[in-house]
């Protein structure tokens, strides 16, 4: 979903340990001796994804309505035998559940009023690399009881990232996700470590940026990228940004440059199935050949 | 050339402002054209440059009903001074008298020696050369209102009519514009003036129409119109009035209440 | 006391001269701010170099940016600056109203408002030219709003209907842009009424140009008759001014010419209200005069503000709108307050 991904403002480093660290005491505490949860509801697109990995389907008693959307999730007509929920707060606690799952900082004031009720909610960072992917699976695991599950799906996690890695030193082409109205991600995210993994080099890295920002058709030019993702149009109904790609400028340059079309679904929110995405761009690596500089 | 106005009406939904009135005005008279506030005469005024439309009779100028003629060559036959002296922007005077020249002149271009000359003229006759460059928001009241009468003046057009010249100006002033006026009568431009100040007008005028209601009610010489009886009638007030040597003034003195005033005048 | 008329002829063509000074002047700066427009690129954080590698980048690389990016890009600066300055003086002559512009008055974000019913209904796919159509529609509109709101009122009454009618076009917008189902809508709100020609092509200009010099023709034929019109409505019939015909040209021409510039660049505000209050004491306070000079300061100001934008580097884009509120916002205010004392209000 556009609106979340430029949303990535997880906090580095101690910080982000500390806040794993509180957020698995206060579920510790309050579910100590608990048995696992039956009646798991997900509010956030992301932890839908995670959840689905973890969990049967039989303790899963809502996800998000956008599981249902083929550009947001993965999840896709498979969400179609669970309760799609909105993320508002009286729909949730009609569900009757004993676990909340989403995304910190997204849905805030549902979160507030569903902790202040009593209910127990789990909320996960949004991964801005790989190793978070891990970070919140384990996480997860321990408050759904499916520890022993998620390490497996761990280490095959891990052993497939590695073998899809580009180990070669050298110059490295340019990797350019270009969006809607130009979005671009930065150099801490998702998108950018996915692509340094299969051995690109983004904007981010290029020019030093972390954050996602708009980078404009001119810059674009000038910087001649190896490789682009042009994401989804997004011109269903139309808007100004379907404008956007229509520009003639960028036609041209799309002429020059070899695309790609990743699913969204695959790497917006960290999962499992991102090492798709990492395969994808690893086998374009491998079959581009470096322009001449 | 001649402005002959017959049988006009003007209504307003179902009010009648003018109402079945006639009068004429020739090159070279000085006409006054008098009554009370609501009578008509600005409308009266109004509808003969377009402004306001007409219900029924004519206006013709010279020989042509004013609806078949041009603007520019009504503009041309007849200068119009409206009661209204803002003038928005800070032009310097001599560019608001030149607007007067605006019939004459096409296009972007400067204006030709015999506008300019024109200007000139007008300036002169109204003795506001001296502050032509100023800018017409820094002048007085008294030298604004000259300044706009250049304007008219500066049309040269053989008919000009002009509502209420005098209003707001001091007593110098207002005397200086109407004898403005009467040299401009004499020199052969025919002058319809609408005045509230009826010592002046009995003091200047060669002709003076009264109105009331949107009639005609008296026409005629100033003696002869501001009789005791169209002052209690039509003005709903008494005069103290006098002949001196000098000349003779009317000076409305006191008002009369009256319940039903049926405005039958002798 | 006769005046004489050479004294007064040398002065007059002098003034004639400072004109045609002032005119000139503004002509060449108006060029070289065009040319610096196609000349400056964005410069983000790390780009700073950009502009010194131009030498190492492909020519055909250069010649597509300035061609498909560039040169839109200042064309629509120029005609939208040049416009909304020649219409804010034709509105101000015509209206003797100093707070008239076509944003003050609302007619820019009704124009936008039509735009945007253009092109989220899917109108302006299936027809391109209904995207300026419907623009220059929402203009018609607002001005017949205003004339059954303000009609002939007092300076501060148009004003107050204009924000009335801005206000409702602006919920509007907001409104259709929030039922859209797409995702990007209720963001675009931003573009519609800030601002903006980024990332505009020579599509564009196609669309806009053709109304926008319709626009102009007929805002100039009104000019003549914005100089009468000093006098008052009354005085101007008299000196044979067609008034009804003047408002004809004058609704239309600023309907059509900043409902055009609106539909591709959304609302910029009070380019029109500066420009000709800065240049009126420069041309003689003359209405006619004041046309000519305003489109090329307009287009000055627009084209400098632009600029601006692309040197002032963020992550997201600084609408242009944003950039002339803060000059004009300020000078606004300095107006109101001005007026305030003069009328004694």
């Amino acid at each position: 979903m556009p609106v979340q991904r430029g949303r990535q403002t997880a906090p580095r480093g101690t910080l982000r340990a500390c806040c794993a660290g509180l957020i698995f005491c206060s579920l510790a505490a309050s579910a100590l001796g608990a048995d696992k949860p039956q009646r798991i509801a997900s509010i956030n697109v992301c932890t839908d994804q995670l959840l689905i990995t973890l969990v049967e389907r039989e303790r899963i008693v809502s996800l998000s309505h956008l599981a249902a959307d083929p550009y947001s999730s993965w999840i896709g007509p498979e969400a179609g035998g669970f309760y799609l929920n909105h993320g508002v707060a009286e729909e949730v606690i009609g569900l009757d559940p004993d676990l909340i799952v989403t995304v910190a900082f997204s849905f805030r004031p549902t979160v507030a009023v569903l902790k202040r009720l009593g209910y127990p909610v789990m909320e996960l960072e949004m991964a801005s690399d790989l190793d978070d992917i891990v970070t919140s699976l384990r996480l997860l695991a321990e408050a759904v009881g499916e520890t022993d599950r998620a390490e497996r799906l761990i280490s095959a996690f891990r052993a497939q990232i590695g073998e899809h890695t580009y180990q070669g030193a050298g110059p490295r082409p340019l990797f350019v996700s270009y969006e809607a109205d130009g979005w671009t991600t930065g150099r801490d995210s998702l998108v950018a470590d996915v692509a340094r993994a299969a051995g690109f080099e983004t904007l981010g890295d290029r020019l030093g940026f972390s954050e996602g920002r708009r980078v404009s058709l001119e810059e674009l030019l000038f910087l001649q990228p190896d490789l682009m993702d042009l994401g989804h149009p997004w011109d269903e109904p139309p808007a100004l940004v379907s404008e956007s790609l229509r520009h003639p400028a960028l036609a041209q340059l799309l002429k020059r440059t070899a695309t790609i079309d990743v699913p969204d679904p695959l790497w917006i929110c960290g999962s499992t199935r991102t090492l798709e995405a990492l395969a994808m761009l690893r086998r374009a690596r491998d079959n581009l050949s470096l322009r001449p500089r | 050339m001649r402005l002959k106005v017959s049988n006009l009406t003007v209504q307003v939904r179902d009010y009648r402002i003018v109402d079945d009135l006639s009068l004429t005005l020739d090159q070279g008279e000085l006409v006054g054209l008098i009554g009370p506030n609501g009578a008509g005469k600005s409308t009266l005024l109004r509808t003969v440059i377009g402004a306001c439309r007409r219900a029924g009779g004519d206006i013709i100028v010279g020989r042509e009903s004013v609806e078949r003629m041009s603007g520019t060559d009504r503009a041309r036959a007849l200068a119009y001074l409206p009661q209204e002296r803002h003038v928005e922007w800070q032009l310097p005077a001599r560019a608001v008298v030149m607007l007067g020249r605006f019939p004459y002149r096409q296009g972007f271009g400067p204006p030709a020696a015999e506008c300019e000359a024109a200007v000139d003229r007008a300036l002169n006759a109204v003795d506001a050369a001296e502050f032509a460059h100023r800018s017409v928001k820094s002048l007085s009241g008294g030298e604004r209102a000259r300044v706009l009468l250049a304007r008219a003046l500066a049309v040269e057009a053989p008919l000009l009519m002009a509502d209420e010249p005098i209003a707001e100006l001091d007593p110098y002033h207002q005397i200086h514009v109407m004898e403005i006026l009467r040299s401009r009568a004499r020199e052969g431009t025919g002058v319809l003036a609408v005045l509230h100040d009826l010592t002046l007008a009995a003091r200047f005028m060669d002709r003076l129409i009264l109105m009331d209601r949107g009639r005609v009610v008296a026409e005629g010489r100033p003696d002869d119109v501001l009789s005791n009886a169209n002052l209690e009638n039509v003005y709903r007030v008494t005069a103290l009035k006098e002949t001196t040597a000098d000349g003779s003034f009317v000076l409305p003195w006191q008002r009369i209440d009256r319940q039903d005033q049926q405005g039958k005048l002798s | 006391m006769t005046i004489s008329a050479c004294g007064r002829g040398n002065e007059r063509v002098r003034d004639r001269r400072n004109h045609y000074l002032v005119v000139a002047i503004l002509g060449t700066v108006t060029a070289i701010v065009f040319v610096f427009s196609v000349a400056v690129g964005p410069a983000a954080s790390g780009l700073s170099g950009i502009l010194t590698t131009v030498e190492q980048t492909d020519p055909e690389v250069l010649s597509l940016i300035i061609r498909e990016i560039r040169l839109p890009r200042a064309i629509l600066g120029l005609l939208i600056g040049a416009t909304l300055g020649l219409a804010g003086a034709t509105l101000q002559g015509y209206l003797r109203n100093p707070l008239a512009e076509p944003g003050v008055i609302g007619v820019s974000t009704a124009a936008a408002l039509g735009a945007v019913l253009a092109i989220y209904t899917g109108l302006s796919l299936v027809m391109p030219l209904a995207l300026p159509l419907m623009a220059i529609t929402g203009s018609l509109v607002a001005v017949a709003l205003l004339q059954a709101l303000a009609g002939s009122g007092s300076v501060l009454t148009l004003v107050l209907a204009g924000v009335a009618v801005s206000s409702l076009c602006g919920a509007f917008t907001s409104l259709a842009l929030n039922l859209s189902a797409n995702p990007f809508a209720s963001l675009e709100i931003v573009f519609w009424l800030l601002g903006s020609i980024t990332d505009r092509s020579m599509t564009h200009v196609w669309l806009a140009a053709p109304f926008v010099l319709a626009g102009w023709a007929l805002l100039a034929a009104s000019a003549r008759a914005l100089d009468a019109l000093s006098l008052g409505e009354e005085a101007a019939m008299s000196l044979g001014v067609n008034v009804r015909r003047t408002r004809l040209l004058v609704v239309g021409g600023t309907a059509i010419s900043v409902g055009a510039c609106t539909a591709v660049s959304g609302v910029i505000g009070f380019v029109g209200l500066v420009v000709p209050h800065l240049l009126r004491p420069l041309v003689g306070h003359q209405p006619s005069r004041l046309l000519l000079a305003s489109a090329l300061g307009g287009a000055v100001l627009l084209l400098s503000a632009d600029i601006l934008v692309r040197l002032i580097a963020t992550g997201t884009e600084l609408k242009l709108g944003v950039v002339t509120a803060l000059i004009g916002g300020p000078f606004f205010l300095y107006l109101i307050l001005r007026l305030k004392t003069y009328y004694g209000a």
